[in-house]
């Protein structure tokens, strides 16, 4: 039951996945000079491979994937190239923009910091620690990353404030994700799904408002 | 026996001869086909090697399906990575460089492993060889792609160096997993694996000249 209910959630999750990566490059082909939504293209046409191979295993192989696979390296590279895209904003900072987020390091440093403490929680739940210690680094940054734009796009109007919607998504992003590791980690199979499910309406949400950044 | 030295040998040869008889971006090409030949002979040794101390050390056990799945397209896309990566890292060339040594590398691994594939399985049905033949060519031919637009993206913007080739890299071994797992199933799966890449890189094409014709047509 629980093994068709999954499937059903990651064929609709295939299906989002893929119109946001469909969504994100035709933006991409638009403005060809935009690094930000190639990326972003980058980032969701990641995310759908590890999908599509999560899915694929399920149904060849008739089992998930356990251990470290090819889906969780796709993931790994999602998480890549939503941090290059908040390395990028964050380079294209000014001098005084810099000045402005100085104040906002140290708060945005609780982002990482609550990250590991999961990371550690999940390695005491499920005994993995070289997967988990995988997956925290990346998320660890992009968590860093993201808060701190969030914080300094409010604030300061020069920097990138139509982006804010944007940011506020990738750390809703952040927590659908670490709510799913732990609902894994607990073996909360049905929750599971559900938080799966949300992660299907983020993505769309991100695009969403990707776009309305890009077009203020 | 065949070893796969032997096939090596004879596919590089003659390629090494030509190096020293070409120049200029052909040269380029074909000694970054070597590497990807080397890269793919070196995939065998490295794969047997990883599944064998993996089984060893007790952490996994894998049959030959399951490393083809799990174990071969990491190892085989961070091999064909490596010699792209230094060219990017030690001549900074321009960005369509960095591409045409990703295909040339892509292409040459396929090479071999066509050939590999030819002489341990047989080459009775011409059907199957064309259709394999194609397949993993146009699949490692989008993967090096992958690959050498990522790191041509962003191999010129420090800050987002590392993450962009990493990404990259994760995406291209992504899609090699994906179609490894196709190919290992039978029936409907199989004929789906071999048509995915064939698809993809027409598709690809077709984006390309439509650019190029749009080019064209502002010119």
């Amino acid at each position: 039951m629980i093994e068709t209910i999954d499937l059903i959630n990651q064929f609709i999750q295939l299906a989002c996945m893929a119109a946001a990566t469909a969504l994100a490059a035709r933006r991409a082909m638009r403005n060809r000079e935009s690094w930000f939504f190639q990326l972003l293209a980058g980032a969701f046409g990641c995310y759908f491979l590890g999908d599509l191979y999560y899915t694929l295993h399920l149904l060849i192989l008739g089992d998930y994937a356990v251990g470290f696979s090819a889906a969780d390296l796709s993931y790994l590279g999602s998480y890549s190239f939503l941090l290059s895209i908040g390395l990028g904003l964050t380079g294209e900072w000014s001098n005084a923009d810099k000045r402005a987020a100085k104040q906002y390091r140290r708060a945005a440093l609780t982002a990482p910091a609550v990250i590991i403490l999961l990371h550690i929680l999940y390695v005491y739940l499920s005994g993995n620690p070289v997967n988990n210690a995988l997956f925290c680094v990346p998320l660890a940054f992009l968590a860093y990353y993201t808060l701190l734009l969030f914080l300094t796009g409010g604030k300061d109007k020069k920097n990138e404030p139509s982006l804010r919607g944007y940011h506020w998504t990738v750390l809703l992003f952040l927590f659908v994700e670490n709510m799913m590791f732990l609902t894994s980690s607990l073996g909360f199979e049905l929750l599971f799904i559900v938080f799966d499910i949300m992660m299907s309406v983020t993505v769309l949400l991100m695009v969403r408002a990707a776009g309305k950044g890009a077009a203020a | 026996m065949i070893y796969p030295v032997n096939i090596f040998i004879c596919l590089a040869a003659p390629l090494v001869i030509a190096l020293f008889l070409i120049k200029g971006r052909t040269r380029r090409f074909i000694a970054f086909f070597i590497c990807g030949l080397l890269a793919c002979l070196l995939a065998g040794y490295v794969n047997a090697f990883i599944a064998g101390a993996a089984a060893k050390n007790g952490y996994v056990s894998m049959t030959t399906a399951q490393s083809m799945v799990r174990l071969t397209p990491v190892c085989e896309e961070v091999l064909k990575a490596l010699p792209v990566f230094l060219y990017a890292a030690v001549f900074r060339p321009k960005r369509s460089g960095i591409v045409t040594v990703a295909l040339a590398v892509g292409l040459g691994f396929a090479t071999m492993e066509n050939t590999s594939q030819l002489m341990n399985y047989g080459a009775s049905q011409i059907l199957f060889v064309l259709t394999r033949g194609f397949a993993s060519g146009s699949m490692h031919a989008i993967c090096a792609a992958i690959l050498g637009y990522g790191l041509a993206f962003v191999y010129k913007r420090e800050r987002m160096a590392f993450t962009g080739s990493f990404a990259a890299l994760c995406a291209a071994a992504t899609f090699h997993g994906v179609y490894n797992m196709l190919v290992s199933a039978g029936g409907f799966w199989l004929a789906a694996g071999y048509a995915l890449p064939n698809i993809m890189a027409g598709g690809i094409m077709l984006c390309i000249m439509n650019a190029e014709l749009r080019i064209k047509n502002k010119n």
